[in-house]
């Protein structure tokens, strides 16, 4: 008998890679038509957005203890998405650049192999396909997923200044200022930190998976044995 | 005389066994233990399996003063090691903490041209802000050398880093936008409904940390239920009024910054008075006054 709780997050994850399998499909053929990055965000953009801030939900499951991941962690992780989406729907220049495209191609094949490896693992299906992809695609697409978001972010840095977009000047009766430009500019060496940090714990979480997996069927001949 | 046995918490090895007697206090067998590891006895926690937790891996500290026998503990008993790193004195703390906000906070109005490459002149606000800021932190000085009396010596190193960079980095963050040229006043009737509710709060935080230096006699750390004035209407009124003064220093600053410190620490002193009110419930059960509030008067 599958919980409540478990349908729920079995729905969520397949949920989401429908989705993200759609955006990976509309994107790849947008890329093998035209040869071209231009229009990309026109064709998928609605839909990134639609699955991207349905993630917020997780830092929720994380919060109320549906899932055991910290919400910290994974309100850092859903944050730069979330953030880099926003760009790409306010900033022009953004959208039919190539980092957007590496960005969002990067994404949709980490997300299509995420969200249905949770989906199989939440029903106690092992499959070792997925886990292996889960835990190996990353090398390439960690490197070039943070390239597009880091790209994409710099692409828009002439655009807010210019525009002042977000941005909040002094004097105001709440005395305060935010300078978006600034801000953007910080964010670039956040990923400089993160990007070895979160590498590496992948790297850990990788070793772990294989080790396991070993493990699993050393056991499993020993049964039959 | 027993012989007690000594384990880590975290890896079970055994320490050593230490022969004692059991109308021994905790803190006499902690020095034994300190002149075997080399580390000083203020690092050292001992503990026993807790008996109310139903948490598998929970332990109970013994307090320095405790006797052995008191805490059940028997000749065939085991405590529980573990090392608490490197501790550092509550009042050093204490004074790092607030020291740097007193240096911090009047860089940004004095060295106005440094930071924001003008000047301009400073407005009444700005001026009573600037002494409401500096008084708070050195009446929290001198309390925290001449009023608080602290139970616990020492807490770890790092607390050192965590609270310094939260109040200098706050203070910062409030001060940069008080004393900005571009500073918008605010109504001066608001500046003075701030300035009175910031001189109310800070005077009640005063008497109550005195009500609660009273309440503890020197050298003693005996627990009493304290009483009198604001304290007959909520467990913690030092938080109360506390955070009554900074709304009233927000008020008076008109200062969005100054309004998210008061949130945080209003959330902080939220969770230290649930604490210590649930203390105070199980510590004195009965003998506790029922309508007594956590925080906020007849409500909270």
């Amino acid at each position: 008998m599958v919980s409540i709780k478990n349908l729920y997050l079995v729905l969520y994850n397949v949920v989401q890679t429908i989705g993200w399998s759609f955006i990976l499909f509309k994107l790849s053929t947008h890329l093998i038509e035209y040869q071209s990055p231009v229009g990309v965000w026109e064709k998928v953009g609605t839909l990134v957005s639609i699955f991207q801030y349905a993630a917020v939900l997780e830092i929720i499951h994380s919060m109320v203890g549906l899932v055991k991941t910290s919400a910290a962690t994974t309100f850092i992780q859903v944050f730069s998405r979330v953030a880099c989406v926003f760009l790409a729907e306010n900033v022009p220049t953004t959208q039919n650049h190539f980092f957007l495209s590496l960005m969002l191609m990067s994404w949709s094949i980490t997300e299509v192999i995420r969200y249905s490896f949770y989906a199989l693992s939440i029903l106690k299906i092992d499959s070792y396909i997925l886990g292996w992809l889960r835990y190996t695609t990353f090398i390439i697409l960690y490197p070039t997923g943070v390239t597009g978001e880091t790209g994409t972010i710099w692409t828009s840095l002439q655009f807010v200044k210019q525009t002042k977009f977000m941005t909040l000047a002094m004097p105001n009766s709440f005395n305060f200022a935010f300078d978006f430009h600034n801000v953007l500019i910080c964010s670039l060496g956040f990923y400089v930190v993160g990007l070895p940090y979160l590498y590496t714990y992948m790297l850990g979480q990788r070793k772990k998976f294989i080790a396991s997996h070993k493990k699993g069927s050393t056991t499993n001949v020993k049964k039959t044995n | 005389m027993v012989d007690i046995k000594v384990v880590s918490q975290r890896s079970k090895k055994e320490i050593g066994s230490f022969s004692t007697s059991l109308s021994t206090t905790v803190g006499e067998l902690k020095k034994q233990i300190s002149s075997k590891t080399k580390l000083g006895t203020e690092r050292i926690r001992l503990a026993v399996p807790s008996k109310t937790s139903k948490l598998p891996n929970a332990f109970e500290a013994l307090g320095k003063d405790s006797d052995l026998v008191s805490k059940h503990v028997g000749s065939d008993s085991t405590l529980y090691f573990k090392d608490l790193g490197p501790q550092i004195s509550w009042s050093l703390v204490f004074i790092c903490e607030y020291a740097g906000p007193l240096f911090v906070y009047p860089i940004f109005y004095f060295l106005s041209n440094l930071i924001y490459g003008t000047e301009s002149p400073k407005s009444f606000a700005q001026k009573v802000a600037l002494v409401c800021y500096s008084l708070h932190y050195i009446k929290r000085i001198y309390e925290t050398i001449f009023v608080h009396r602290f139970s616990h010596g020492t807490m770890p190193i790092f607390n050192l880093f965590k609270n310094c960079s939260y109040y200098w980095g706050c203070t910062a963050m409030v001060s940069y936008f008080v004393n900005h040229p571009l500073y918008t006043e605010a109504p001066i009737e608001r500046v003075y409904l701030g300035l009175g509710l910031w001189i109310i709060g800070e005077v009640f935080n005063y008497i109550c940390h005195v009500q609660l230096r009273n309440l503890r006699p020197e050298g003693s750390t005996e627990r009493k239920i304290p009483r009198g004035l604001l304290f007959e209407f909520v467990s913690c009124p030092n938080y109360t009024v506390e955070i009554l003064s900074w709304i009233g220093f927000s008020i008076l600053t008109q200062t969005l910054t100054s309004w998210i410190f008061t949130l945080m620490g209003a959330a902080q002193m939220w969770v230290w008075a649930v604490g210590k009110h649930k203390r105070y419930r199980r510590e004195f059960a009965d003998k506790y006054p029922k309508s007594r509030k956590i925080l906020i008067p007849f409500l909270l």
